[in-house]
């Protein structure tokens, strides 16, 4: 499956392991892309399969590698109690863990190389030691791209039947090979470009990977804090540019957008700086900021179906009890949850925060919205968010609109924080008059 | 009013928690750090009958969050304040007050005692499904042992937020 033919920027979403199929099947013009994580396309891999095949948009699978060089109970299950559903505790208060998760297990026992399976079974965080020898390496890298090839390249033979009738509706349905828009090369977290950290070895994981990956374009991951990022993006950029990346999946760990314009203004240039070499830029984990960032070059964006717009690599997410639904407003570039602040800010009230999205027009009051309507208002809202950009939305424009809505109200209370959209203006409006 | 209170300094939100337990002593119930839709409510005072429900919020700088909190806690609870140390809760009774009034939250200031100083009132927020959906959580928490409020501020300091009963009359 080639890049998505339309114009920039991308917008892809990230298969989560919530209930998301119909969105994706009922909204699939609304966005260009679909991300799979690694896990869930080694634990569900039939549905995947299906899901991808069927669907009749680019994709590639992430192949989470990083995962392993954190601390070792990260893929570990938080312990839950069976009457509560919360996670049991010990008796210094500390969350519980138990096995490694069933869907990493599968990973790591079928999918990925001995060494991975060594390092797990032995509890301990993976280091770039364990690829001292060049044969492990290789080992890794062809199972990583090997995984990446071929898990979700071929949809089940049942559903055969169905490429003729898909061919003659003009929709593209291909059951005998559905390779993925790009390999992802195996990446840990850059936090130094010495000898001593993982940047070494994520060129040579880049190196090998395009060595293998045939005619399918390999991206490289940029996992780096704004610190590193801020330091170090135009030797990243080159030094993986002459290993052969085709293209930079950027993640800044731990960024998020309501951050200082310091911050900002350090993410809006590594941008810009891996941009000009001259191949495309994806956010990993974006929200409404990737839009602003479109003017430093970026040519897409991944994030859940309203969720999962930033992350942090660290991270031990347990999950208590389901996210509460929530509900974007444009205007304001941000989500408000339902139950609460939507029904106490009462958004309806506020005429310049209205949408007019096929769903608010049925529910004009975004309280009645259940979780799949709000999120299918958020595939609808971003879509016009980027046909907005790619009818040439200027980036003094943008800035002004950003501008205009945090004057209008800033100083009202109940829609706070919006201090973002300042700082993404003063961001767009420091630069030239593109 | 401004008189009885003397200078007090503060140096964490929960410090505020005993004048505040001390004002609201003829409730039988305290409850803090209450569940409530992803978020969590500093404190929450009710009668055993859990009836009428006063939520708390607390804050030593950020009036704005506080106030914004105690506006969505108005969903569930029929009064609502912001809590903060006097000298800011007074400039806010003068600068601020129209905006308190019109958003019925409710001020108390914190000093070495609290004391309301603009009352919380009922809105048309209210919902009854959520009232029921915190009663519902705080009747939980009744059958629980209560605590000092040290348990609070460890549970805070450990980022670790655990609905804590508290006990009504401080030590």
């Amino acid at each position: 499956m080639p890049f998505p033919s339309e114009p920039k920027p991308w917008s892809f979403y990230r298969l989560g392991p919530t209930k998301e199929k119909e969105l994706f099947k009922r909204h699939r013009d609304t966005y260009d892309g679909v991300v799979i994580p690694a896990h869930i396309a080694s634990y569900y891999s039939k549905f995947c399969s299906e899901f991808i095949g069927t669907l009749g948009k680019p994709y590639f699978i992430d192949p989470l590698t990083f995962i392993f060089s954190n601390d070792s109970s990260q893929i570990r299950r938080f312990v839950k109690d069976k009457n509560t559903g919360r996670t049991k505790r010990d008796r210094f208060g500390n969350k519980k863990k138990g096995d490694v998760k069933r869907s990493y297990l599968k990973l790591v026992e079928n999918e990925y190389c001995e060494k991975i399976k060594e390092v797990v079974e032995e509890n301990r965080s993976l280091n770039p030691n364990d690829f001292a020898d060049s044969k492990i390496m290789e080992q890794f890298v062809n199972k990583v791209v090997q995984f990446q090839l071929t898990k979700l390249a071929a949809i089940p033979d049942k559903y055969k039947k169905y490429e003729k009738y898909a061919k003659m509706s003009g929709r593209d349905m291909s059951v005998s090979g559905n390779p993925p828009m790009c390999l992802v090369a195996p990446y840990f977290p850059i936090t130094t470009l010495n000898a001593r950290g993982w940047y070494p070895t994520n060129i040579k994981l880049i190196q090998a990977t395009k060595a293998t990956s045939g005619t399918i374009p390999t991206f490289a991951v940029v996992l780096a804090d704004t610190t590193t990022l801020a330091q170090h993006s135009k030797q990243i950029a080159e030094d993986y540019s002459k290993a052969g990346t085709d293209g930079y999946l950027l993640w800044p760990d731990g960024f998020s957008s309501d951050q200082d314009t310091a911050a900002l203004r350090i993410i809006f240039d590594s941008v810009t700086e891996f941009s000009q070499t001259g191949k495309p830029v994806i956010l990993m984990y974006g929200d409404a900021f990737s839009l602003s960032l479109h003017y430093a070059g970026l040519a897409g964006f991944a994030c859940g179906i309203c969720y999962g717009e930033k992350k942090l690599s660290t991270q031990d997410v347990d999950i208590e009890g389901g996210i509460p639904p929530r509900y974007y407003i444009r205007r304001l570039k941000k989500k408000v949850q339902i139950e609460t602040e939507a029904r106490r800010i009462q958004i309806d009230q506020y005429p310049d925060l209205a949408c007019t999205c096929e769903i608010c027009q049925r529910k004009p009051d975004p309280v009645t919205l259940d979780d799949a309507e709000s999120r299918e208002h958020f595939m609808l809202t971003r879509a016009q968010e980027l046909i907005e950009l790619r009818n040439g939305l200027t980036r003094q424009q943008y800035a002004g609109i950003l501008r205009d809505a945090y004057e209008e109200h800033k100083n009202d209370l109940l829609l706070q924080p919006i201090g973002h959209l300042r700082n993404w203006a003063d961001i767009l409006g420091a630069g030239n008059n593109e | 009013m401004r008189n009885t209170l003397s200078k007090q300094y503060f140096s964490r939100e929960v410090e505020l928690y005993e004048p505040l337990l001390q004002l609201f002593a003829e409730r039988e119930l305290t409850v803090a750090e209450v569940p409530f839709f992803g978020k969590h409510i500093d404190l929450l005072f009710a009668s055993r009958t859990l009836i009428s429900l006063y939520a708390v919020e607390t804050k030593l700088r950020d009036w704005r969050n506080a106030f914004k909190q105690a506006a969505l806690n108005q969903v569930a609870a029929q009064r609502s304040y912001v809590a903060l140390p006097s000298p800011l809760a007074l400039r806010l009774l003068d600068q601020e007050k129209e905006l308190f009034l019109e958003y019925n939250v409710g001020l108390i200031a914190v000093n070495k005692t609290a004391s309301v100083i603009l009352p919380a009132t009922r809105n048309g927020c209210f919902s009854l499904r959520h009232y029921r959906v915190l009663k519902e959580t705080i009747k939980k928490a009744q059958s629980k042992k209560p605590k000092k409020i040290g348990v609070v501020a460890d549970a805070i300091s450990k980022r670790t937020k655990t609905m804590v009963v508290l006990q009504t009359r401080a030590d």
